[in-house]
């Protein structure tokens, strides 16, 4: 079983993220800080990191421009509400970017592709 | 129709005209009907059609929803067999859960539009107070000139005219119409024939003519051009002195242009010159053969060393000109990012949440679930609402009605509106008034939602609990009235105490940053102030200082 970690200042959006993505049969893990995240990454690294942009504190670029230096195998998913972020070169190490929706299945799919090694 | 039914249709039709408006009110551009048309399609059977026809137009949130799950639970309308409960219950969350996602789906369209034109609304005020905030540089500058003006106006404190012209300078700021008024106050005051003024035009070696004031008027309009080199005027600005051509009819320099010119006798021509550089010269004609002296050339000259200040601040103005434009238009563009990206973000989370919760509960209706996603759609919902009374607040203030009220009372009210549902906070709270505080006059409604704002801020900053205190305080002698909102909690951190009457600026992952900035601004139209202290050890205090209108405008 794949562990997928989502760092998402959104409580309620990352309960749903949590709950979607375990009845996809992933085993998954939610932190709501960039700085939780760097430290779980050390700790314990997931086989996939969802990653939120705008948190309070540090943001998700800058938290995947540390990760990255901690481990730079870690497949990212960047999961945003802002399209233009993507503007930001920063982001472009990400394995995919992804815009917040309700309907959640371009994350799966991202989720499915980065896993299965078919970068998007 | 049985007793049961007929209590259900009761209280269905009561409501009915508040539910109704609620539902409208939520969502004013999804139509009621489609909802109705949507849900027709589910109605399984005809012993329910009849109350699918009153619940679609009056089941409009979870919580009445699950209001009526209990009753059909609790066994209050029992006029169901199970079996048809469990079918009007499957049929109602279809129906909800339909109309939330077309809730969600509706909501981004009109969001989008909401986003657009608030950013719309908002760069425009950006632009004013941009525009606003560079014209006062440019007074600055003007003031700089004044200076400079007021020394050439002592040197030549003898002519009333040049002091009349050193205030036109600094009272407008077209340069054209300077020009104008200058050339005519000119020829008024020592009634010359005719007066104009002239430019030089670096690239093409020409002079233009600017302004102009007298009996020639229809023959020379503006725009009026002649070579550098010609004429008399042409020979002061290339040669950068003065020439005082008495007898003009004789003088070889002269060129007619037209024949009236011939009543011309005299012509007296001073350049208009900086340091280094001539920039023009005015030009001004008698009917009499030796029409000028000295003291002509002396006043024209004085004259002319202003006006050569009058163009230098016409260049600065242009140039200011051109650089507030491209300030705008960079402003503007950063202004747009900063917006669309605070508000993608305090909408699309929301709505993602909502319409995703719906999803899942439409593909996996386990009663667990339908649970916390009732409660956190109803959450996000609230979110949505607040931030968009927030932002329609901010962008479009409302005029104040004024009305005496007794202060401690209201706040009392409001303390308590907020903090319900809060008791077990843990929050003291504590209210202190002059006991012979007069009534003030607010508006009630405003005034409400600038505590609001400020006990939700404290609130939030004690998530463990701690002590709210408010002090009214009203000095003798003083014409105001002071109200402390004090809180235990972290304070208001150094680092951020520039930022946070700013628009949109928020530590908190559901705040909209517009909290603070409505209530200054409702609080300013009161005529107070608001403003805050931190203490380091011990929270934040927000202070209102509200005039004592009572004392001076009657109500
Ligand atoms: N009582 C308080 N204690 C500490 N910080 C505060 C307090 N009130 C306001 N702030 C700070 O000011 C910011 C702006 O407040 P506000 O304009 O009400 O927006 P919001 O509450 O949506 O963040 C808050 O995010 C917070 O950082
Ligand atoms: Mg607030």
């Amino acid at each position: 079983m794949k562990n997928i970690l989502i760092a998402d200042d959104d409580q309620n959006l990352a309960l749903l993220y949590e709950q979607e993505l375990t009845d996809e049969g992933y085993r998954v893990d939610v932190v709501h800080d960039a700085q939780t995240a760097i430290e779980r990454v050390k700790e314990n690294p997931p086989d996939l990191l969802i990653l939120d942009i705008r948190m309070p504190g540090m943001d998700g670029i800058e938290a995947l421009n540390h990760i990255l230096g901690i481990n730079n195998q870690l497949p990212v998913i960047l999961n945003t509400a802002y399209s233009n972020h993507k503007d930001n070169y920063l982001t472009w190490s990400a394995n995919a970017y992804v815009v917040k929706s309700s309907d959640l299945s371009k994350l799966k799919t991202a989720i499915n592709d980065v896993l299965t090694g078919e970068e998007v | 129709m049985k007793n049961t039914e007929q209590n259900l249709y009761h209280v269905l039709t009561t409501q009915r005209a508040s539910l109704l408006s609620e539902w409208q009110r939520r969502v004013r551009h999804t139509s009621v009907l489609q909802l109705r048309e949507d849900f027709d399609g589910h109605a399984p059977d005809d012993v329910l059609e009849e109350f699918f026809d009153l619940i679609v137009t009056q089941i409009t949130t979870k919580q009445e929803y699950h209001l009526l799950r209990q009753r059909i639970f609790s066994g209050e309308i029992n006029a169901f067999s199970p079996d048809a409960a469990c079918r009007l219950l499957i049929a109602l969350k279809k129906t909800v859960l339909k109309r939330l996602k077309n809730f969600t789906h509706n909501a981004e369209a009109i969001f989008d539009e909401i986003l657009l034109r608030i950013s719309a609304y908002y760069h425009e005020m950006r632009y004013r107070n941009l525009a606003q905030s560079q014209s006062q540089n440019l007074r600055q500058r003007n003031i700089e000139i004044a200076r400079l003006l007021a020394v050439e106006k002592q040197r030549a404190a003898h002519l009333t005219t040049n002091n009349r012209i050193a205030q036109m300078a600094l009272s407008t700021l077209d340069p054209d119409e300077i020009f104008r008024r200058i050339v005519h106050e000119v020829q008024q005051s020592f009634n010359y024939q005719h007066v104009s003024l002239y430019f030089v035009e670096t690239h093409s070696n020409q002079m233009i003519m600017k302004a102009r004031a007298g009996v020639y008027e229809k023959h020379f309009p503006e725009g009026y051009r002649q070579n550098v080199g010609e004429g008399i005027v042409g020979h002061v600005v290339a040669s950068g002195n003065p020439i005082m051509a008495n007898d003009v009819g004789n003088d070889p320099r002269r060129i007619i242009a037209f024949p009236q010119e011939k009543n011309t006798r005299a012509e007296l021509c001073v350049p208009i010159k900086t340091a280094d550089r001539v920039l023009g010269a005015l030009d001004v004609l008698s009917r009499k053969k030796n029409g000028f002296n000295w003291t002509d050339v002396q006043s024209l000259t004085v004259l002319t060393d202003q006006l050569a200040w009058v163009i230098h601040n016409a260049h600065l103005f242009q140039e200011t000109r051109e650089l507030q434009d491209e300030l705008v238009q960079s402003e503007r563009l950063s202004v747009i990012g900063e917006m669309s990206a605070r508000i993608a973000h305090e909408i699309r989370n929301p709505l993602a949440t909502i319409g995703g919760f719906a999803r899942s509960l439409q593909r996996a209706p386990t009663p667990d679930r339908i649970d916390t996603a009732a409660r956190i759609i109803s959450c996000e919902v609230t979110r949505l609402e607040e931030l968009l009374t927030d932002i329609l607040n901010y962008t479009r203030p409302r005029e104040l009605e004024l009305e005496p009220v007794n202060l401690p009372d209201l706040i009392t009210d409001v303390y308590h509106q907020v903090g319900e549902g809060l008791e077990d906070r843990g929050i003291a709270y504590r209210q202190n008034a002059p006991s012979d505080l007069p009534e003030t006059p607010v508006d009630p409604a405003q005034f409400k939602q600038v505590l609001i704002n400020i006990f939700k801020n404290a609130f939030q900053a004690m998530p463990n609990g701690g002590k709210l205190h408010v002090h009214i305080r009203k000095k003798e002698n003083q014409p105001h009235i002071e109200i402390e909102i004090r809180d235990t909690g972290p304070g208001i951190p150094a680092e951020i105490q520039d930022e946070i009457f700013k628009p949109y600026f928020t530590t908190k992952t559901t705040g909209t940053g517009l909290g603070l900035v409505i209530s200054k601004q409702i609080v300013e139209r009161h005529e107070g102030t608001l403003s805050f202290a931190s203490h380091s050890d011990s929270g934040a205090s927000i202070f209102i200082h509200l005039p004592d209108l009572s004392s001076r405008r009657p109500l």
